[in-house]
């Protein structure tokens, strides 16, 4: 297979990133304040949330799911709710606490399982080469060839709302883009001398995989995954947007999002709230995506 | 350095696949080498002359679509062309070592040193760990690193390049193999670099009984380390002989016009000979000598055939009229 062939968008997300690539807002940020700074701030972000969604047992005042209908849609700061409470009289804070858990947990899960699988295809195929190659990037070209969001919202309809679901839906079609990051990665690799070296001194295949060349690709993968991070939240929010997402009463960000929709313009606080906290999620990951491929970049 | 030789290569010939017959080419098409044990023995040739490919025939490390058409190499006993996966890998790092030209990109960077001398060493003898290590930190130290210890934890970047090379050469000798092929190993180091690594090699070679074949396009580190050189030009043999007798007596004109390109202390720079015309395009099968085109001796015989001849013992060339040059090539 020639290596002019065209390159799945992923490849771009080294060096500058490109003008759809989560990791814009990232650079913008990194521009300002230097690469250290942006890591720091994009680790404390996103250590924080997760804080907040562990701990949010003991962080909610309020039980997520507890309705009190004598208070709906009590403004932010009022007394006992300081950030109100939406049109069934839940707390808008707990809710949000809560959905950090769903929203940033489910991106994460759903990201390890398609950064494990097409990483190794991908690896194998880079290396390897022949009949098996082949075959992988057809069904890859194939994957790719759909919009991302409809398949993934396809896939989602048809296998039932959940976050199983989720997680299966996002590890069916993203592993494709792992699998070429890491592929092309093993393929150039595989052509450096150091490989060879390790041909002629006998060592293992298996070994020079894992030992050689993964290390010396992983880290693009990294990066990738922290953007993909973000595309992840995104989807997971849209779907709960739709009423696809985590069933109800399970408070997610997208759910809320949805469901303040006839409150815009009364209460624009209601769909504002976790609409920020999305934002600030990507943030963060943008973030420290982009300041981890500045430091491979500097290498 | 009597006996049967560790390595022999008869009329060697490697294929490139094409898309089609039309575009497939042979880059080598009748190589010859052979190497005793305690002996270094020279592959020089320009870029292009197949001297290179030659050395991973020998290591089983034929890029994809590329591979041996003809010919033999046997090695300690084994015919690499014939031999099978497992009889191969055996092979690798036990019998044959390979040591390449960029010390940048042979050790990985993501690894300490002794790490990968260590995964040498395992692979082919079945040691604890600490055996390893020690084995490792001894091949350092022969390989003239003071304090190995510290030495063993660093990671190829915070070498220097010649460091790294004879990092490199301990790894490749970490399987203990008695044949040691070095692609260009000093190409990418400083003069006095290259003096130590040769030196290494040298000493190696005598103290380890084993064979080395070192591929160059210097002139100057054959004859500092050589006691055989292989001449090679556009993937043939075309002399071969002691390092001295062909440094100083070639009786190839391909040789003698390297001979007279290399640069010396008393030649100025307008006394140095370019030899004129190019190498021959591969991809056309050539009846006659390959250099009779560029060649101040040849003649129209020389087109149709060629042959190669034993002139003295050990001593070969592919020139019809090798005696020629034996009246009119000194180099004076």
């Amino acid at each position: 297979m020639s290596s002019n062939e065209t390159l799945p968008p992923v490849a771009a997300t080294i060096g500058e990133p490109r003008q759809s690539s989560p990791r814009r807002v990232g650079a913008a940020v990194r521009r300002g304040v230097g690469a250290d700074t942006s890591l720091v701030i994009g680790v404390s972000i996103i250590v924080l949330l997760m804080l907040a969604g562990l701990l949010a047992g003991l962080l909610a005042p309020y039980d997520p799911s507890k309705q009190d209908l004598e208070n709906t849609l009590v403004g932010p700061g009022s007394e006992g709710h300081l950030l109100g409470t939406d049109q069934l009289g839940r707390d808008v804070l707990s809710r949000l606490l809560y959905g950090a858990r769903v929203d940033i947990f489910v991106a994460f899960g759903a990201v390890l399982c398609p950064f494990l699988i097409g990483t190794f295809l991908g690896l194998l195929a880079g290396y390897k080469g022949g009949w098996f190659d082949t075959i992988l990037m057809r069904i890859v070209d194939v994957v790719f060839a759909f919009p991302v969001l409809v398949l993934l919202i396809a896939l989602v309809f048809v296998l039932g709302p959940g976050v199983v679901t989720i997680i299966i839906a996002v590890t069916l079609v993203d592993w494709v883009a792992y699998a070429r990051l890491s592929r092309i990665s093993a393929k150039r690799e595989g052509g450096l001398e150091y490989v060879a070296a390790a041909r002629v001194g006998g060592i293992p295949h298996w070994r020079i995989v894992f030992r050689h060349i993964l290390p010396n690709t992983i880290s693009q993968s990294i990066v990738y995954a922290m953007s993909d991070t973000v595309l992840i939240i995104i989807f997971i929010t849209t779907l709960g947007f739709l009423g696809l997402g985590v069933p109800p009463p399970t408070a997610d960000w997208g759910t809320m999002i949805s469901e303040a929709q006839p409150y815009f313009s009364s209460h624009p606080w209601l769909p504002v709230i976790p609409g920020v906290a999305i934002v600030l999620t990507g943030l963060g990951l943008s973030l420290i995506a982009d300041s981890l491929a500045q430091r491979i970049d500097a290498r | 350095m009597s006996g049967e030789p560790l390595l022999s290569v008869r009329d060697l010939r490697i294929g490139v696949a094409g898309r089609d017959k039309a575009a497939a080419f042979e880059p080598v098409v009748g190589a010859s080498l052979h190497a005793r044990r305690g002996e270094v023995v020279g592959v020089v040739g320009e870029s292009g002359s197949g001297k290179s490919l030659t050395l991973r025939a020998i290591a089983g490390l034929l890029p994809a679509g590329v591979e041996v058409t003809g010919g033999a190499i046997d090695v300690d006993g084994i015919d690499v062309t014939a031999a099978g996966r497992s009889q191969l890998r055996g092979m690798r790092g036990g019998v044959v070592g390979m040591v390449f030209q960029e010390p940048m990109t042979a050790l990985n960077p993501t690894m300490r040193i002794g790490a990968q001398i260590v995964e040498a060493v395992a692979a082919h003898a079945n040691v604890s760990r600490a055996a390893a290590r020690g084995r490792s930190l001894e091949l350092l130290e022969r390989m003239g690193f003071t304090e190995p210890e510290r030495r063993y934890r660093l990671y190829p970047h915070e070498l220097s390049g010649g460091m790294r090379q004879r990092v490199m050469i301990a790894i490749a000798l970490a399987g203990e193999p008695s044949l040691l092929l070095c692609d260009e190993p000093t190409t990418a180091l400083d003069a006095t670099v290259t003096m130590r690594v040769l030196d290494l090699l040298v000493g190696l070679a005598a103290d380890l009984d084993i064979a080395v074949v070192l591929v160059t396009h210097d002139l100057g580190v054959v004859a500092r380390t050589c006691a055989r050189v292989v001449v090679m030009y556009a993937g043939r043999m075309v002399e071969e002989g002691l390092a001295a007798d062909v440094l100083q007596r070639p009786r190839h004109p391909y040789t003698l016009a390297l001979l007279r390109a290399v640069p010396t202390r008393d030649a100025t720079i307008e006394e140095l000979e370019a030899i004129p015309g190019a190498p021959p395009i591969l991809t056309a099968e050539l009846p006659g000598c390959p250099f009779a085109p560029r060649c101040a001796f040849s003649e129209p015989a020389c087109l149709e055939a060629v042959r190669t001849e034993a002139i003295e013992r050990g001593r070969t060339t592919a020139c019809r009229r090798h005696e020629l040059l034996a009246v009119n090539g000194s180099l004076a």
